[in-house]
């Protein structure tokens, strides 16, 4: 059966070049545009495989909505990847610290991408 | 001709921060120009981008709608072909199975004559039994003259017996062989048809199709085998392109950071010129530019805006560059 991400970006060309390249994998796709949008699919109903967010977003940013998504029902062992301009060790420790699985830098191949979801996500 | 009166000091230097505190209010306008530009640039990048993509999407989907036309159209050739072959068998069992049916008649047919041999066998026991009883009636004399009569009567009818039985297995015989030479010829007219007439034909002709349908399906196999290998080598070549389209979203971050320092700099203008007409100004600003300008090195999400901004000084980024591309936790 295959798995669902939910893409949380608030740039337009992030949000089609990544879904483009999971759905040729195979991957089911969400996509929100910040942290609110996000957390309204979760609340609602959404139980994705996966969390791919961006760090800096209006409304919300990326590592409020971990903090917020990890103290969810159900979400604690949901991988949540942070896809990011940001590379600074203080920030990613802060990432860590909230609850992600792990830390990459836009921008990222299509094939690395995938690679590291099929590390994180049993069975992708 | 007369010189112009000299301008006094003091008004001279009013007139030059009025002109001064003039221009400085003009660069904000200035400025909202110039972040306009960027801001059509970013916006005409990002379209451009989003248009791209939508086109490797768009032939990413005609390619898998080719393949599951080439896959739907093999797989409709070998269910015609199943279907005809079943249906010619289905003709032929038949047409054996009546064959087979009347030949197990003509068997039952034949199995009569056994009963009509039993018949002709009673027919001459009986009839031994009327001379024998004709002899035992001229022993008799003339007490066994009816019964002489009843022994002839009873010779007559087995012999009528044992005639009308040989005339029976006569017509069986006849009918059983009959009937064995027709089948014979029926099946010789199977044969004949199935070995040279339309019938055969269309049967070989089916195998043939079949053969080719079964060559061109391993062909059209091997197609898809290769269109498959050729997408997926597409899918990673394409995952890549899509992983460097990206970078519109790091120049577009990058403008946005150029965006808000300009923004700044028009608002340092106008407090500036604000103060150049307060009569106890020192002169100095707080902040100022040099300070602004530090500022934005705490607020640079990227190694590359920190090497550019080092780089403006003629130094290199503190810090060191970022982490990992890829890090999990």
């Amino acid at each position: 059966m295959a798995k669902t991400i939910l893409i949380v970006d608030d740039s337009a060309t992030m949000l089609l070049s990544v879904k483009t390249t999971l759905d040729m994998n195979g991957f089911l796709v969400e996509t929100a545009s910040d942290g609110v949008q996000a957390l309204a699919k979760l609340t609602g109903g959404l139980k994705p495989d996966l969390i791919i967010t961006d760090i800096n977003m209006p409304n919300m940013g990326g590592l409020e909505l971990i903090g917020k998504v990890r103290a969810l029902p159900g979400f604690r062992f949901t991988p949540i990847l942070t896809l990011t301009t940001e590379g600074q060790a203080e920030t990613r420790a802060e990432g860590k610290l909230k609850g992600a699985t792990g830390w990459l830098v836009k921008p990222i191949a299509g094939p690395d991408l995938v690679k590291v979801i099929r590390q994180v996500v049993p069975g992708a | 001709m007369e010189n112009p009166p000299a301008i006094p000091a003091a008004a001279r230097l009013d007139l030059v921060l009025a002109n001064v505190a003039r221009e400085l209010s003009a660069l904000p306008p200035y400025i909202g120009v110039m972040r306009r530009h960027l801001q059509g640039a970013t916006r005409d990048t990002e379209t451009g981008v989003l248009a791209v993509i939508e086109r490797i999407h768009a032939s990413l989907d005609q390619c898998e709608a080719m393949m599951g036309v080439t896959r739907q159209q093999a797989g409709t050739n070998q269910e015609v072909v199943a279907l005809v072959r079943a249906e010619m068998q289905v003709q032929l069992e038949a047409l054996n199975s009546n064959i087979e049916r009347t030949l197990g008649l003509a068997n039952e047919v034949r199995d009569l004559r056994r009963i009509v041999e039993t018949i002709n066998d009673i027919a001459g026991q009986t009839h031994l039994l009327a001379i024998n009883a004709a002899v035992q009636s001229t022993h008799a004399g003339q007490f066994g003259a009816g019964f002489a009569v009843v022994a002839g009567e009873v010779k007559t009818l087995s012999r009528r017996t044992s005639g009308a039985a040989r005339e029976i297995s006569a017509k069986i015989d006849s009918l059983s062989e009959r009937m064995t030479a027709e089948l014979a010829l029926a099946k010789k007219a199977l044969d004949q048809k199935l070995s040279g007439t339309i019938l055969e034909r269309i049967i070989r002709d089916v195998g043939a199709m079949e053969a080719r349908f079964d060559a061109s399906s391993e062909g059209l196999l091997k197609v898809m085998g290769n269109i498959r290998q050729a997408n997926d080598d597409l899918v990673t070549q394409l995952g890549e392109a899509l992983g460097y389209i990206q970078f519109q979203d790091v120049v577009r971050q990058r403008i946005e950071q150029v965006e808000g320092a300009l923004q700044e700099v028009g608002e340092h203008a106008v407090q500036l010129a604000g103060k150049l007409g307060e009569a106890d100004w020192d002169g100095a600003m707080y902040p100022g530019l040099t300070q602004r300008l530090d500022r934005h090195l705490a607020g640079y999400v990227m190694a590359s805006q920190r090497e550019a901004h080092a780089e403006a000084f003629g130094g290199s980024a503190q810090g060191g560059s970022d982490g990992p591309a890829i890090e999990l936790f």
